[in-house]
């Protein structure tokens, strides 16, 4: 299946030289504490909270408007942390998704609306579902279709979800063009 | 129920006004008057006559917006980001105790919600609900518009099921004092930008 060629305004977005592309519009704080890697798109409002604690996104990510990457907080005995945010190469975080997990591994698929509890975890190849609440703390395995509220587990994912995350989030990638690139093309 | 209401409302017009004598300079900036110890980030977006008290924590793109009635809000609370604190009433006050956290994207358009609540990501108080003490509103869930909680219920589920507690919620204490530590230097504060005009 081919994904359509998605137009943007170049005056609205910066492009970063590994290829990272950003809405001038977002809502991210201390840039300093945030690495991600490249080929990354992130959308119009979106929040990453590197002033709490540091995050880092993998490759090939699409951040889709209005989604919230916060650090989870840790109470341990002394003093509490907010544990740093780990987000895998291919992951695709869908329209107002809360992230509060500390770690999502790669090839994850956040479907729209979904919250992730605080210090979450979400192994390869899952696919979280619309909707879905994750409570705190919880980890899923791998492979793993999780949807409901509170989540659990209701599926498998096939073998090769690598592969189908990889091509689509290439894809993404290379159809999301600017609006005066194509015209000249065409 | 009616009687208390009315003691509620005696006993916060009373502090307030005690508030504001010894904030006075602060309340000059449009009815928006914040205690010297909250941390409030400069991309919240406050506006009417608003009233917050000791040691609360607003985080940035909050909106708090007091334009058709005041909203007094207590000591110690925690505002996190893109939480919609709105006062839909015509001109009755709204009123929020001590020690609450609105999760993100919370909306609370409730007309009393007492201390130590915690509200969860996406979560509803619709118009003219009320919460007391002690109550936990899981992800996603609401609180009908003139629905009164009792002390200590926790709604959660699909289907915003509730039941009664008996354990109290924690004040986020450590988590407070952690967030008033690292959000100045990260963020310009509500208040206190004019200080530094030329950066």
């Amino acid at each position: 299946m081919d994904l359509p060629i998605l137009y943007y305004d170049e005056t609205e977005w910066a492009k970063t030289h590994t290829g990272n592309k950003v809405n001038k519009k977002h809502a991210i704080a201390g840039t300093q504490n945030i690495v991600i890697a490249g080929k990354t798109i992130i959308e119009e409002g979106v929040s990453i909270r590197g002033d709490l604690a540091t995050v880092k996104i993998g490759k090939h990510c699409v951040l889709k408007s209005r989604c919230v990457i916060r650090p989870c907080l840790k109470m341990f005995s002394k003093k509490p942390t907010m544990c740093n945010v780990i987000i895998g190469d291919y992951v695709f975080i869908d329209e107002d998704c809360v992230v509060n997990a500390a770690q999502i591994y790669a090839f994850v698929h956040l479907g729209a609306r979904a919250v992730l509890g605080n210090g979450c975890v979400i192994r390869e190849c899952s696919r979280v579902l619309p909707d879905t609440v994750i409570p705190a703390d919880a980890i899923f395995p791998p492979f793993s279709t999780i949807g409901g509220s509170p989540a659990r587990v209701i599926g498998t994912e096939p073998l090769c979800a690598e592969n189908l995350m990889t091509e689509a989030m290439t894809m993404y990638y290379d159809n999301f063009v600017p609006q005066q690139r194509a015209t000249t093309i065409a | 129920m009616e009687y208390l209401w009315q003691n509620i409302l005696q006993s916060v017009a009373k502090s307030n006004a005690h508030f504001r004598k010894r904030n006075k300079a602060m309340a000059d900036n449009g009815g928006v008057s914040i205690a010297s110890s909250t941390v409030v980030c400069v991309e919240a977006d406050i506006k009417g006559e608003v009233l917050i008290k000791e040691g609360c924590v607003v985080h940035p793109h909050v909106i708090i917006d007091a334009s058709n009635g005041p909203i007094y809000i207590g000591d110690n609370n925690i505002f996190e980001e893109f939480s919609v604190i709105r006062n839909n009433s015509e001109g009755q006050p709204m009123i929020i105790g001590d020690s609450n956290i609105f999760e993100v994207h919370s909306k609370c358009s409730a007309k009393y919600v007492g201390s130590r609540n915690v509200i969860g990501v996406h979560a509803v108080l619709e118009d003219g609900c009320s919460v007391s003490d002690d109550c936990s509103v899981a992800a996603r869930c609401r609180v009908y518009a003139k629905q009164n909680l009792e002390p200590f219920v926790a709604i959660y589920g699909q289907t915003n099921a509730h039941r009664t507690t008996i354990t109290p919620n924690l004040t986020p204490t450590v988590q407070l004092e952690f967030l008033r530590k690292i959000l100045p230097s990260y963020h310009h504060l509500y208040g206190k930008k004019k200080a530094a005009p030329g950066q």
